[in-house]
């Protein structure tokens, strides 16, 4: 949240757990956006480590006006890693295309492995989503 | 075989359409001089029992959203499809 605002964004959290974890907004002319932040702990492996988050089949197949980005941060060494951040059209593809993931029952379940600068997520590189803020520009109050 | 999938998700208040990004690229790819669009949004009166996907709007969707008139998506595109994932239907199959 506190990056959102920093880069001149404002930010909600509903009253009531609807499956989004934040709105996103932009005040001036009411754009928003809905953001899923997912967490995890990690698993060391030689010379990286992983991550794995799930995602439900069907948020991730409803694609509103509005569509999600999704925020996959793991938890290592007491820091949190930077944030790979995903818009739901691209994540939807990358599994619709390139088989990322696998599906268990009414989840997707993305194992992520980061070594020096690099994700990788079922063989397909996911580096350029690393703190992708590109939908998010800075905005001068 | 050539085929294009939109995904339609029906809102309170209206029907967003949308394709995924290497749909965009292949549309692109099949006719350069085209720009399709992320989604599109059509609102209606909650009230007024507007049904899109009866209407024919197949012909106001195809040149907004893929960035084609349906004349030249049938000599290069075999199957069109509608699938709304929320009820697991495939709404329309054109052209």
């Amino acid at each position: 949240m506190s990056e959102f605002l920093i880069r001149g964004w404002n930010v909600a959290i509903p009253e009531v757990d609807i499956g989004d974890d934040i709105f996103v907004v932009e005040d001036e002319n009411g754009t928003m956006k809905r953001v899923q932040v997912k967490t995890s702990s990690i698993t060391e492996r030689k010379n990286a480590y992983s991550a794995q988050f799930q995602i439900p089949v069907k948020q991730l197949q409803k694609i509103s006006q509005s569509p999600i980005y999704y925020i996959f941060i793991a938890r290592k060494d007491d820091v949190w890693t930077k944030p790979l951040i995903i818009p739901q059209v691209k994540l939807f593809d990358e599994i619709e295309k390139n088989n990322v993931g696998s599906q268990h029952k009414d989840y997707i379940n993305l194992y992520f492995s980061y070594s020096e600068n690099k994700i990788v997520c079922s063989s397909q590189d996911f580096t350029k989503y690393i703190a992708d803020y590109s939908d998010f520009p800075i905005i001068e109050h | 075989m050539n085929a294009i999938r939109i995904i339609v998700h029906k809102e309170m208040d209206g029907f967003t359409f949308s394709i995924l990004p290497s749909v965009r690229d292949f549309i692109k790819n099949l006719f350069p001089e085209s720009h399709p669009a992320a989604r599109v949004y059509i609102g209606y009166d909650m009230t007024s029992g507007f049904d899109v996907l009866q209407s024919g709007i197949e012909k106001q969707i195809y040149p907004t959203l893929l960035g084609v008139e349906k004349e030249q998506l049938k000599k290069q595109i075999d199957k069109i499809e509608f699938i709304n994932y929320q009820t697991g239907n495939i709404e329309k199959v054109n052209p």
